[in-house]
């Protein structure tokens, strides 16, 4: 955990994070006391949180919700089929799903919506094209590795939406193919001597 | 759904890519090859703060590489066995391979680095952003304008009583 979340206690200064009274922060230039910081600040008012949805009460001839005998089923889970009331339903990726079908589908990953962890292959890709740059006779396997990498850290890249920041992958992508080819002319360059020693002995045999 | 890279902050052991998706700020905290992704709700934001520093490890990382890349000359011009047109070169060596990083170390003195923090109900984005004062101004207008039009489409909706359940057949679905 990094300083800023372990220190983090609400709006504040942007260096040491101690608070500021909101009375100080709409001023636009606000100076900070504990760490003699002063910045530019454009304070917001959130509107207040939604209030959850009122649930209707269940009338004799309605459906009532799977977990709330009390409560009228406004949906069905789209994944168990469950009858579920308004305080049971989370819309999520265009599904209505009841509030464990939720859980499982979070915590076994299939939603990309609410994932929070990934692999960063965009990274992984050009650490390996530096590693490779360093160990030049091994860049016929690293080079490829981390085209590979970076290529995958690209589609994600995609997926996410990302827009900007290319600037890394095409570096990672530049170096890969600089060592895969010098990994390449190394490998050949190698197996040329590798074949003119046997000849030199033949010829030294002769003479 | 499209995000656009606002800006990152780095130190030595994480890198931080912050991005403006639609309705959030999003952080890409990136530890070794596992990133997590935290959202900063942008109809949450409390302040959106810009704010100048000095950040000194950068300038004596970039006095640190000047001074390696040149210390080879640096000796050889200092050494008393050198002869008095040899050392001259040397010096003259020392300073060609020097300045551009002693220059860079200067920049960072003088024009310092611009951050950004974005501060959230729960969390924070902070990104910083190096020699480049523009970016700097422009994302701070850009996230705060995003920000303005989320909580002002917010309240609307709020006083429009949109979050409220929506009406008709409530078992449509079922059928």
């Amino acid at each position: 955990m990094s300083r800023v979340e372990r220190a983090y206690q609400g709006a504040g200064c942007p260096r040491c994070f101690s608070p500021i009274p909101g009375s100080v922060l709409q001023q636009g230039r606000v100076y900070c006391g504990t760490c003699a910081l002063e910045f530019t600040a454009a304070a917001f008012e959130p509107a207040l949180p939604r209030r959850a949805p009122s649930v209707p009460e269940r009338t004799s001839d309605a459906a009532q919700c799977a977990r709330h005998a009390h409560n009228a089923a406004v949906a069905a889970c789209e994944r168990c089929g469950a009858f579920m009331c308004g305080l049971c339903r989370v819309e999520v990726e265009g599904k209505a799903l009841c509030a464990a079908c939720f859980d499982r589908v979070r915590a076994d990953g299939s939603l990309e919506s609410t994932r929070t962890t990934f692999r960063s292959w965009r990274t992984l890709g050009l650490h390996l094209a530096i590693l490779g740059a360093m160990m030049t006779p091994a860049g016929i396997l690293i080079g490829p590795a981390s085209l590979f990498a970076t290529v995958r850290g690209i589609s994600q890249s995609r997926k996410d939406g990302d827009e900007g920041g290319a600037a890394g992958a095409v570096l990672a992508i530049l170096l890969g193919l600089f060592v895969t080819a010098v990994g390449i002319f190394f490998l050949f360059t190698m197996m040329r001597v590798l074949d003119a020693v046997p000849a030199a002995k033949a010829v030294r045999r002769v003479r | 759904m499209a995000r656009k890279l606002l800006g990152t902050l780095s130190n030595l052991t994480v890198r931080k890519r912050v991005y403006l998706a639609p309705d959030a700020v999003e952080i890409d905290e990136i530890d070794g090859y596992t990133g997590t992704r935290r959202r900063v709700l942008l109809d949450e934001v409390l302040l959106v703060t810009l704010d100048r520093r000095r950040r000194w490890l950068n300038v004596f990382i970039w006095i640190g590489i000047g001074a390696m890349f040149s210390m080879p000359s640096m000796i050889m011009a200092l050494s008393a066995r050198a002869p008095g047109g040899a050392s001259g070169a040397a010096f003259a060596v020392t300073a060609i391979i020097g300045a551009p990083f002693i220059l860079v170390a200067l920049a960072h003195l003088l024009v310092g680095t611009d951050y950004v923090t974005v501060f959230g109900k729960r969390t924070v984005a902070q990104m910083a952003f190096s020699l480049r004062k523009g970016r700097a101004r422009s994302t701070f207008a850009l996230v705060r304008e995003r920000v303005q039009q989320a909580q002002e489409r917010a309240r609307t909706a709020a006083a429009d009583g949109s979050a409220q359940p929506e009406t008709g057949d409530p078992l449509r679905r079922l059928s």
